[in-house]
């Protein structure tokens, strides 16, 4: 037996679906993937509460579609849960709040984090590094995409307002948005921490 | 596949994933009868739904296929509901979510802050047919988990707020006692005679049909006949299959909600992992003995093998007088032991009956002067005036404590009655 969060999962079953249905053990494949995953979404999101609410929104999510997904092996079973998560981030990002859709169709309650787990999230996902080369990706933006995503990610304007302030229409203060917020994403893909998936 | 590390620095992640396990279960459990297929017409699913349920409702046909998991057990007499239950499959072990609460410090009166143990919380709970139980009270506030710990004879409390784990020792059963043990489970006979002999004492409530956690339970109130003191009473609940405990709590007189009380409110049985009980304490934690120290036969007073009882005996063994008047706020005093507190002999002497009488504590004082309580419990207690000394008081709604030091001794008056009665018993000793 091993621990996630101080709770015991079987180790031995595979966490991929050996069939064409997934996961045939939720518990196992939950195990093998909730920190990688959490992880995952600090990173993009720099907010840990927002990354457990997705991360529980992810799962919620493969949960209650898993009888859609066709993998037979690990790559493709943690493909689709990825698929799921950069989903489920491209909303936020869009929207600003983290989606709880599935959560609450399942009743799930979120847990609270302490002062302790939030320091240790901080600490795996490398957020204090990040926020250095965050801050010197942000720099090599453009002066126009800056000023965007300073509005929409920093100020929480909603994309009406940034047009509003920038002088622009809402779909030209999307596209900057979101270029400037790809880039960034790609810098951080270029320097995966030790345990990142990608799928 | 490589072993997937340990964490348990993230614990809410295994909440987490407890709560989708909670999930995968519901939605195997889900019927594919007719309240399943009205979802799926998202059109008519609102007024279908409404109607369907409550025609299910009106013909129990909800509870019948368990589709609500509210079901209650049928109604039975007390005895046959325990004997039932003690007679049910044994469970091979417990994991619940728990419900903690406390209200048996006026807030008003005290700063509980965010401590769990003071302010109440939820949590989680662990326990095998063996005996091991784990019991972790997580804080709301950041303060820290309490974790409480019984591991055969051992039980440990880890208070994270002060970084201090309290252990003691547990007195272990004599085989007298447990050779006068009747067989398991006892027959509906024997229960029924144990109820009889509690009904002297205390009033009981029939057995009523409940569900508590999604389970089928049983409740039992009982009610103090006489002698208890602000105790309104009691009330314990089990699963009607398997006679697990599923609530717990004690009420005050006149208060219809529970003083202390600890309740599943979801619970899972089977198998619960040895490392379940590794209590994690973290390095650098204080850890404080609470058992008394034994003194050697050889030097000074040591514990007697007898029982020590009455004023000149216990006198006769401690450095300095015991305050025993007589007569104590209007009680007459019943009895006078010796005990060993803190490795340290002492008098315990008690006035009236049950537990509105009081018993005053005393013990050499080694504190230095200082008040007991204070930060690392999380208590401001307020102070009050005995006679020329300045003590404390605690008081809660199911009774009274005072120390205060005097002498060289320190005393602690205590019992399940008014502050006033208490205070009055102080400063007349």
């Amino acid at each position: 037996m091993w621990h996630i969060g101080g709770r015991a999962v079987p180790a031995t079953p595979d966490p991929t679906p050996r069939s064409t249905t997934l996961p045939a053990d939720f518990a196992a494949f939950y195990a093998e993937h909730a920190e990688r995953l959490l992880v995952f979404f600090a990173r993009r999101t720099f907010d840990v509460e927002i990354a457990r609410d997705l991360t529980a929104e992810t799962f919620a999510e493969a949960l209650r579609t898993r009888s859609r997904l066709r993998a037979s092996s690990p790559e493709e079973a943690g493909g689709w849960l990825y698929g799921i998560a950069r989903h489920k981030l491209s909303r936020f990002v869009r929207r600003g709040v983290a989606e709880r859709r599935s959560i609450e169709r399942l009743g799930l309650a979120l847990p609270a984090i302490s002062a302790d787990e939030h320091a240790r999230v901080v600490e795996l996902a490398g957020l204090a590094d990040l926020r250095s080369v965050v801050a010197a990706e942000f720099r090599r933006l453009s002066a126009e995409q800056q000023e965007a995503v300073q509005l929409r990610v920093v100020e929480e304007l909603s994309y009406g307002e940034v047009a509003a302030r920038l002088h622009i229409s809402e779909p030209t203060a999307r596209a900057r948005v979101s270029r400037g917020l790809r880039q960034l994403a790609a810098a951080l893909d270029g320097i995966g921490p030790h345990n990142e998936v990608t799928a | 596949m490589t072993t997937p590390p340990d964490h348990r620095d993230l614990r809410f992640l295994g909440e987490l994933g407890d709560e989708l396990e909670r999930a995968e279960r519901d939605l195997e459990h889900r019927p594919s009868g007719v309240l399943w297929r009205v979802r799926a017409q998202r059109g008519l699913r609102g007024p279908l739904l409404a109607v369907v349920l409550v025609l299910a409702m009106a013909t129990g046909v909800a509870a019948a296929t368990g589709v609500i998991s509210t079901t209650t057990p049928p109604p039975k007499p007390l005895a046959q509901a325990i004997h039932d239950a003690m007679s049910g499959p044994q469970v091979e072990g417990v994991s619940a979510r728990i419900r903690f609460t406390n209200r048996l410090i006026d807030s008003s009166g005290v700063a509980q802050g965010s401590d769990p143990l003071l302010a109440g919380s939820t949590g989680r709970l662990w326990a095998t047919p063996g005996g091991d139980v784990r019991l972790e009270l997580q804080s709301s506030g950041g303060g820290g988990d309490a974790q409480i710990l019984l591991r055969g004879d051992q039980l440990s409390i880890y208070h994270a707020a002060a970084n201090t784990v309290y252990r003691m020792t547990l007195p272990q059963h004599t085989d007298s006692q447990a050779s006068s043990k009747e067989p398991w489970p006892p027959s509906l006979d024997g229960i029924r005679r144990a109820l009889e002999r509690l009904s002297a004492h205390a009033s009981l409530s029939d057995a009523t049909p409940t569900n508590i956690a999604g389970r089928p339970a049983y409740s039992l109130r009982l009610a103090p006949l006489q002698h208890g003191g602000l105790v309104g009473g009691a009330e314990i609940a089990w699963d009607a299959v398997n006679g697990a405990p599923l609530r717990a709590g004690i009420y005050a007189k006149g208060d219809s909600s529970p003083v202390l009380q600890l309740e599943a409110t979801r619970i899972s049985f089977g198998p619960v992992p040895a490392s379940v009980f590794d209590l994690p304490i973290p390095a650098g934690a204080q850890v404080v003995d609470l058992q008394a120290k034994r003194p050697s036969a050889a030097t000074g007073p040591s514990k007697p093998a007898q029982p020590v009882s009455g004023l000149p005996a216990v006198q006769a063994q401690l450095p300095f007088t015991v305050a025993a008047p007589d007569t104590l706020a209007g009680m007459a005093r019943s009895e006078v032991r010796l005990i060993s507190g803190g490795g340290h002999a002492g008098a315990l002497v008690t006035y009236g009956q049950g537990l509105d009488g009081i018993a005053v504590l005393q013990l050499p004082d080694t504190s230095g002067g200082a008040q007991p309580g204070g930060e690392h419990t999380g208590l401001s207690l307020p102070s009050v005036t005995i006679g020329s000394v300045r003590g404390q008081e605690l008081t809660t709604a199911l009774g009274t404590v005072v120390t205060f030091s005097r002498g060289g001794v320190r005393y602690t008056v205590m019992g399940s009655v008014i502050p006033a009665t208490v205070e009055a018993a102080a400063r007349a000793l």
